[in-house]
Order: structure tokens, then C-alpha cells, then sequence
């Protein structure tokens, strides 16, 4: 078992972590050799696994609980908490509805 | 949020089809216009908001079942539908399974939290294994309502272990 990182991140995507975040999440956590929970109050989930992301219900604003452990627990952990903390670096869905009834 | 909440029953469709994305994502929209959920002049402009939603990633996401959705103001609140396919549809999906089981989401932009809270009832559910067997087996409009409310009071034929 490699190191054990835990980590806060504040969740600054006004729609929240929504399925497009989550898939985000899960295939970055993918990318390292890492296992990686994510924590919401008493809630967690896999962050590798976006079903369960999505059970957070993780709105803006909310602190999460980023806890990894692996050897790229660390390079996991950050790249979560960077994601989240940037909002996912996704373009943005808003007014997708606004202009496509114009 | 219980499923009772945001999906419109006489929106259900058991055997929609269309084979490719667009014609699907059509009929089920058409099915919530078709049940009054959604006022038909809003029909072409969530068809198409829900069209560039799949463009930045498919809602593919889950063996065979896929979530597609859109913000949209014509709404004022979530609704939604459940669409089967028998044939499956050919969606672009993560792990290129076609899809047999939709679930369509329309909601207000105002309220992310509502969506959230539909996605993680959707989420949840889809966990549980039997539960998605059971419904895309489900025949009648009916028979997927009973087990969507099944699902919502949490009773045993839906959620045992398979």
C-alpha cells in the first residue's frame, strides 16, 4: 500500500458536479495507479466510478474530502482537487437551451 | 429526488424506433410534447440543446443505458421520461454498447440542484443491477411506472441482491 494523501477541495462549478464533471473525475483518477474517495459529509464515493460521483449530489460551494491511497496517491489527489477546484476546465453548458431555441 | 418527481408517466415509451441519435432523441422528446410536459413550440430548441450536450461528451455512460439532457427555459420544472429500445440505439456510448434504456432529463437553468438531485436518484438506482435487467425487460408503460415506483419506496423485488 503506497502513501495515503488526503486533501480538501471546494467545489466552484456553479452547476455542481454534474455527469460531465463526474466523467471527467472518474477518467482522470483513471489515469494514475491510485484508488481514490471522494467524501460529502457522511457520504463517499469511488472516485473512479461516475454512478456512485453522482450519488454526492456535490453542489457549489460544497467541501469535498479527496482521499487517496496507491503509489500515485499523490498525483491523483491532486489532479482531482485541481479539477474540481477549476470548475472541471469543461466548456461551458450554459444557454446551450437559451441559444438553440433562437 | 423520487422518480415520481420529475418523470411524466404518459411520456413512457417501451419500444421507441429509431436506431441512431437524433431520430431517438426526437421520439422521446415528442413523447413529452405528446404528454403536455413540454409545450410543443419548445420542441426543435430542446431537441436541439439536447443534441449539443451529447456533441461535448455522449450520456452514453452505463451498459447499455444512457441519460441525455438539457437546461432549457421552457420548463419549470425537471421533467423527464424513460424511453427501451429493443433494438438498441447506436449513441456514441463510452463503452460503444448501443443503448436499450434512456433516461431523458429537461430542466429549468435556474435550479442545478434539482437536476443534480434527478441524476443522483437515477444514479443510485442504476447501481442496483436487477433493477435495470428488470426494467429494460419491462413491456408495457405500465410495468416500467410499478418498478420506477418500486424503486422509489425501496421495495424488496427491485433491490435484492441478484
Amino acid at each position: 500500500m503506497g502513501p495515503s494523501v488526503v486533501r480538501k477541495a471546494r467545489i466552484s462549478a456553479p452547476d455542481g458536479v454534474h455527469l460531465r464533471s463526474a466523467a471527467a473525475l472518474a477518467s482522470a483518477v483513471k489515469q494514475w495507479n491510485a484508488e481514490v474517495t471522494l467524501r460529502k459529509g457522511e457520504q463517499k464515493a469511488n472516485a473512479a466510478n461516475v454512478l456512485e460521483i453522482l450519488t454526492l449530489v456535490a453542489l457549489e460551494g460544497d467541501e469535498l474530502l479527496v482521499e487517496a491511497t496507491g503509489p500515485d496517491a499523490e498525483f491523483a489527489a491532486e489532479a482531482v482537487v485541481r479539477l474540481i477546484e477549476n470548475g472541471f476546465e469543461l466548456p461551458s453548458e450554459e444557454n446551450l437551451g437559451n441559444q438553440a431555441s433562437q | 429526488m423520487k422518480f415520481s418527481e420529475f418523470i411524466v408517466p404518459a411520456a413512457i415509451r417501451t419500444d421507441i424506433k429509431a436506431e441512431e441519435k437524433e431520430p431517438a432523441i426526437r421520439e422521446m422528446v415528442q413523447a413529452l410534447v405528446e404528454a403536455g410536459a413540454v409545450n410543443p413550440e419548445n420542441y426543435e430548441g430542446i431537441v436541439k440543446a439536447i443534441l449539443k450536450r451529447e456533441e461535448l461528451g455522449s450520456t452514453g455512460i452505463w451498459r447499455g443505458i444512457a441519460v441525455p439532457h438539457t437546461k432549457h427555459p421552457g420548463v419549470q420544472r425537471v421533467v423527464g421520461m424513460v424511453a427501451l429500445s429493443r433494438t438498441g440505439v447506436e449513441f456514441n456510448s463510452l463503452d460503444g454498447e448501443r443503448v436499450h434504456l434512456f433516461f431523458l432529463l429537461v430542466s429549468p437553468p435556474d435550479r442545478p440542484g434539482d437536476h443534480l438531485r434527478a441524476l443522483e436518484h437515477i444514479a443510485r438506482q442504476l447501481r442496483d443491477e436487477k433493477f435495470t435487467r428488470v426494467l429494460k425487460q419491462a413491456q408495457t408503460a405500465e410495468e416500467v411506472q410499478q418498478l420506477l415506483q418500486e424503486a422509489d419506496n425501496g421495495q424488496p423485488r427491485v433491490r435484492a441482491k441478484v
